[in-house]
């Protein structure tokens, strides 16, 4: 019978697992396409990390990543609306 | 009478004013001044010559009714309700002066309960309004309703003082009923909701809903809204050519350009899309911001809500009222006064729909934009504010503000629609994005590639055949 110590201790694995799972996956740079959703109450989408807004997606909106940018705080994706932007990672959780 | 002591009665002091003796007056006077002060004070602001005023006037006429006829009167009410009616008219008069009926004078509120503060500013702001809208009802409407509700008089006894039906006074005392709360009701609503509506009643050339003018008569932005409306309309017959005023079957578009940031120039135009009661609003150099902007394309990279447009830049907001079921309309087009070119989407108010720019539109080089919603479907009725941010380009090309600009003397421009900024030449890693049109200043070259520098400061190399020099 685990004790309720083992137990926190496993939700706090699967919880940083999947935490891993988003910012951290060995998500390619460029490649194959993995989807996600926006895990935050909103996100803006913009046309390059240093540039200007061309969109605002709500928690739940579901994307493309296509690539992450070299400090890997930034993914460029697809949206729902078909427009291909750039978001910041860490507002997006794997599906 | 030739004595005249406090001992006298009220009808013995009318019945001796009715004789011919002024001073039988002068007593009732000074019996009631006092007291009818105090009560119009409850009823007005704390204002004492205004209060002093109502109360002589409310003499005044008594002093003539009673020499009108011999009638009996029970002068101490008689004189309440006379002294109420010079206060109600009062507060008319100051409404119909467009009074702001929001300050934050209020009546002193009297009675046995002691409320909270907050209790009883709410129950002040209560009390005015209505005494406001008492005040502001047709003159036979408000003397039946009071009469019946503060006086409890039958309809019967109305009816014989206004000289009509009962049935009449019954009609009378409802619609003032209605009205009243109609207004209370008018007070309550949506300000964006009355907007929409005064904006659709502006483009179609008619008079708003009874209920969105109730609203506006009490609440002053939207009744400063209203008179822009109107303002923008005139200064926009006078610019515009007479053709341009013809192109309204149903979608009127009275154009302002943004030019030298001049506000005169700069004037909004209004566009009405003929689908689900689009209004758009433009707002060009000058105008206070309607809502807070952060942007590479304003100086200092932020614009606070209600602070003037710089030059060269236009807010433009479009309001959109969907139904509910799936999303019907999903693309729509906004368009930048003349002379700028779509910069940022701006956030979006209301129903929480992922809403993006869509192609063709080329942020920086398009001067319309397409705007896209995901599917969606609506569980309810939504509303959605869209706000764009319109930019005129520097000479470069550039539409970020002089000092959010990059040093970097920009040399090319991009031909490429949507081209990456790659980390290394041949490379795939890439940590941004260039877009047509955008300046940027190539630093090196290796073989078909080029290492450039954006005029937003971002780095990167970009296939040379993806640029074209600067004239």
């Amino acid at each position: 019978m685990p004790s309720a110590a083992d137990l926190r201790r496993a939700a706090g694995a699967v919880a940083l697992a999947a935490v891993l799972a988003v910012g951290g996956a060995p998500a390619p740079d460029a490649g194959a396409a993995t989807r996600a959703r926006v895990c935050v109450t909103s996100t803006v989408v913009l046309d390059s990390p240093g540039g200007f807004t061309v969109g605002y997606l709500f928690r739940g909106d579901r994307v493309t990543i296509s690539r992450r940018s070299k400090n890997r705080k930034w993914a460029r994706v697809s949206t729902p609306t078909d427009l291909r932007g750039w978001v910041r990672a860490k507002n997006l959780c794997r599906r | 009478m030739n004595v005249l002591t406090s001992s006298t009665t009220d009808a013995q002091l009318v019945a001796a004013y009715r004789a011919g003796d002024t001073r039988a007056f002068d007593a009732i006077h000074d019996r009631y001044q006092a007291r009818l002060e105090r009560f119009a004070r409850r009823m007005l602001q704390a204002n004492p010559a205004v209060v002093e005023d109502v109360v002589q006037e409310s003499m005044l006429r008594a002093s003539r009714a009673l020499l009108r006829d011999d009638r009996h009167i029970e002068l101490k009410p008689w004189l309440y309700r006379l002294t109420r009616n010079c206060a109600l008219d009062e507060i008319s008069r100051v409404r119909t002066d467009s009074f702001a009926l929001d300050d934050d004078t209020g009546l002193e509120l009297v009675g046995p309960v002691a409320l909270q503060p907050e209790d009883a500013s709410e129950q002040r702001t209560s009390v005015r309004e209505t005494l406001a809208d008492l005040a502001a009802l047709p003159e036979s409407q408000r003397h039946a309703l009071v009469r019946r509700e503060v006086d409890g008089l039958s309809h019967e006894q109305i009816a014989g003082e206004l000289g009509i039906t009962p049935q009449a006074t019954r009609s009378l005392v409802f619609r003032a009923r209605t009205s009243l709360m109609q207004e209370r009701e008018a007070r309550t609503v949506d300000c964006e909701g009355v907007r929409v509506d005064l904006l659709r009643a502006h483009d179609e050339r008619r008079r708003a809903s009874a209920a969105s003018l109730r609203h506006v008569a009490h609440c002053g932005a939207c009744r400063a809204f209203r008179r822009d409306l109107k303002r923008m309309r005139h200064a926009a017959a006078i610019m515009i050519p007479g053709p341009l005023l013809v192109l309204g079957l149903g979608s009127i578009k009275i154009g302002g350009t943004v030019v030298a940031g001049k506000k005169a120039a700069a004037v909004a135009g209004i566009a009405a899309v003929g689908v689900a009661g689009l209004g758009t609003q433009v707002f060009g150099p000058g105008d206070p911001s309607p809502v807070p902007v952060q942007s590479k394309a304003v100086p200092q990279g932020q614009l606070a809500q209600g602070q003037p447009i710089p030059a060269g830049t236009a807010v433009v907001r479009q309001v959109l009222e969907l139904q509910a079921g799936a999303l019907q309309r999903r693309e729509l087009t906004m368009t930048c006064p003349p002379g700028t070119r779509v910069a940022d989407l701006l956030p979006p108010a209301g129903a929480k729909l992922a809403v993006t720019y869509a192609a063709p539109t080329v942020v920086g080089a398009t001067r319309a934009a397409r705007v896209r919603f995901a599917p969606a479907d609506l569980p309810a009725p939504a509303r959605v504010t869209l706000t764009m941010l319109c930019k005129r380009p520097a000479a470069s090309g550039s539409i970020v503000a002089a000092d959010q600009r990059a040093a970097a003397r920009p040399t090319h421009r991009v031909i490429a629609d949507d081209a990456l900024l790659r980390d290394a030449p041949r490379g795939d890693a890439a940590s941004g994005s260039v877009r047509r049109g955008q300046p940027v200043a190539v630093r090196a070259r290796d073989g078909a590639w080029s290492r450039v520098v954006t005029d937003t400061g971002e780095r990167g190399w970009i296939a040379s055949r993806d640029l074209a020099p600067l004239p």
